[in-house]
């Protein structure tokens, strides 16, 4: 083997991480070659020299500044997995899968019960007065053109935070067909950068919506695409996290 | 993956100690303190080149292993968990600083750890080698340290690092390299006054 090979291989030498063929090898080769002898004596000296390398130790006051520091964690962590309900009362754990199971079932049927209602005989909600200023409502003419005509709102929730920096969205967000009914439309994730003018629709700094449209058979069939066939990209309603109730 | 510790402390007492804090003993946590908190130090120390921020970065580890302590999975090692919080913080705070500022041979001479027992004797040959450690670029110094000062296994560094056992083995081989490239003047002295000696290596 030449030498470049074998001292690719020495600083494994004497960690002992070379196979038994490999290390006899290199016995057999450092007895006949000074430089990688050599070689080798400086990865010992390597090897000892790490070997007998300072421990440094923290600062007296660590652990009574760590100390410290966990005294501020709050107690529900403190306690969260030590004093679980199930460690206090183990038997509860056969009780939590039936139970979770009903209220699963129970949740379901509520949800369907409630979308039913939504779909077939909610009448739209309006928007809060506060909030005239930032709603615009849309009204959708059969060929797709939007007209914007301003309404009252009288009753969306929303949070302060969202109340700024309003943007338009491009018409070509929304494409309609036989929208009859109003219903407000909250949309997220919205590049403001891709934005253009659309009256009376409008987008915060943040990437949420709010616009009025009138929609027939509308129904929240997912965040993006109603069954009546207009397609809002990047449209959350009844699965948006910022939905509120209009 | 067992390999027995430096401090004698096996993997399995780890997760004993674990399982007792898990069940609300404090000792436990406090126990696993006394027992990582020198070794995860000098690593810290070494990495980072800044007394303070070690031992913050140590706080931070410990709290983190107390605040999460639910989220220990008790499959694998616990030094492996411990060691990937702390160096996921240390790998934070290097991202943070784009470059941080580490120990070379000469601020340790400078600036000797007080807490050290003996730095006072420290002999040259580790002076130089602290300061070439300090000298080596991240990846290689953070694999290094935990291979041949911590004594890792290569599975344990991999499993720490989230990188490929290869590529582990490969900067441990690197490193070793550089090191000794750079430490060969002082360790062919060694080396000539070692052929005179019954010790192999004298003046270490």
């Amino acid at each position: 083997m030449s030498c470049r090979k074998i001292r690719r291989s020495l600083s494994r030498y004497y960690k002992g991480e070379l196979t038994t063929k490999e290390k006899e090898l290199i016995d057999r080769h450092i007895q006949t070659c000074e430089e990688c002898a050599r070689e080798t004596q400086g990865y010992k000296a390597l090897n000892d020299a790490v070997s007998g390398l300072e421990r440094f130790t923290p600062s007296s006051a660590f652990e009574s500044k760590l100390q410290l520091k966990i005294r501020e964690v709050p107690s529900a962590e403190k306690d969260s997995k030590a004093k679980s309900l199930f460690t206090v009362f183990p038997s509860l754990r056969w009780a939590f899968v039936p139970a979770a199971a009903v209220a699963l079932a129970l949740f379901l049927i509520l949800k369907g019960g409630f979308h039913k209602s939504q779909t077939i005989s909610e009448k739209p909600k309006i928007i809060s007065s506060a909030e005239t200023s930032l709603v615009g409502t849309q009204t959708m003419s059969q060929k797709g053109t939007c007209e914007g005509t301003q309404e009252t709102p009288s009753q969306l929730v929303e949070s302060s935070t969202e109340k700024s920096n309003f943007k338009k969205v491009p018409a070509s967000y929304v494409r309609e067909k036989n929208l009859n009914r109003k219903a407000v439309f909250v949309m997220d994730n919205l590049r403001l950068s891709d934005l253009e003018e659309l009256p009376d629709t409008r987008v915060t700094e943040r990437g949420s919506a709010y616009f009025v449209i009138d929609a027939v058979n509308y129904r929240p069939v997912d965040n993006r695409q109603t069954n009546v066939g207009y397609i809002l990209p990047a449209v959350s309603t009844a699965s948006s996290k910022v939905r509120k109730v209009y | 993956m067992e390999q027995s510790r430096p401090e004698g402390q096996t993997r399995s007492s780890d997760k004993e100690l674990m399982e007792r804090f898990l069940q609300g003993e404090v000792e436990g946590f406090n126990l696993l303190v006394k027992n990582y908190k020198v070794r995860l130090f000098s690593l810290l120390y070494r990495l980072v080149g800044n007394r303070e921020e070690a031992e913050d970065i140590l706080q931070e580890t410990f709290l983190r292993v107390y605040r999460q302590k639910g989220s220990y999975d008790f499959n694998y090692s616990f030094s492996t968990w411990i060691y990937t919080i702390a160096l996921n913080l240390c790998r934070n705070l290097y991202k943070r600083k784009k470059k941080v500022r580490f120990l070379g041979m000469d601020s340790l001479v400078n600036h000797p750890d007080p807490n050290s027992e003996n730095f006072g004797n420290k002999n040259r040959l580790s002076s130089i080698l602290e300061g070439a450690i300090g000298s080596l670029p991240f990846k290689y110094r953070m694999v290094f340290l935990l291979r041949d000062v911590d004594q890792l296994s290569y599975e344990e560094v991999a499993s720490t690092l989230n990188l490929p056992l290869g590529t582990v083995k490969s900067r441990v081989n690197r490193a070793r390299r550089i090191l000794q490239k750079k430490l060969k003047p002082i360790m062919e002295e060694c080396y000539e006054l070692s052929k005179d000696s019954p010790l192999s290596i004298p003046i270490l």
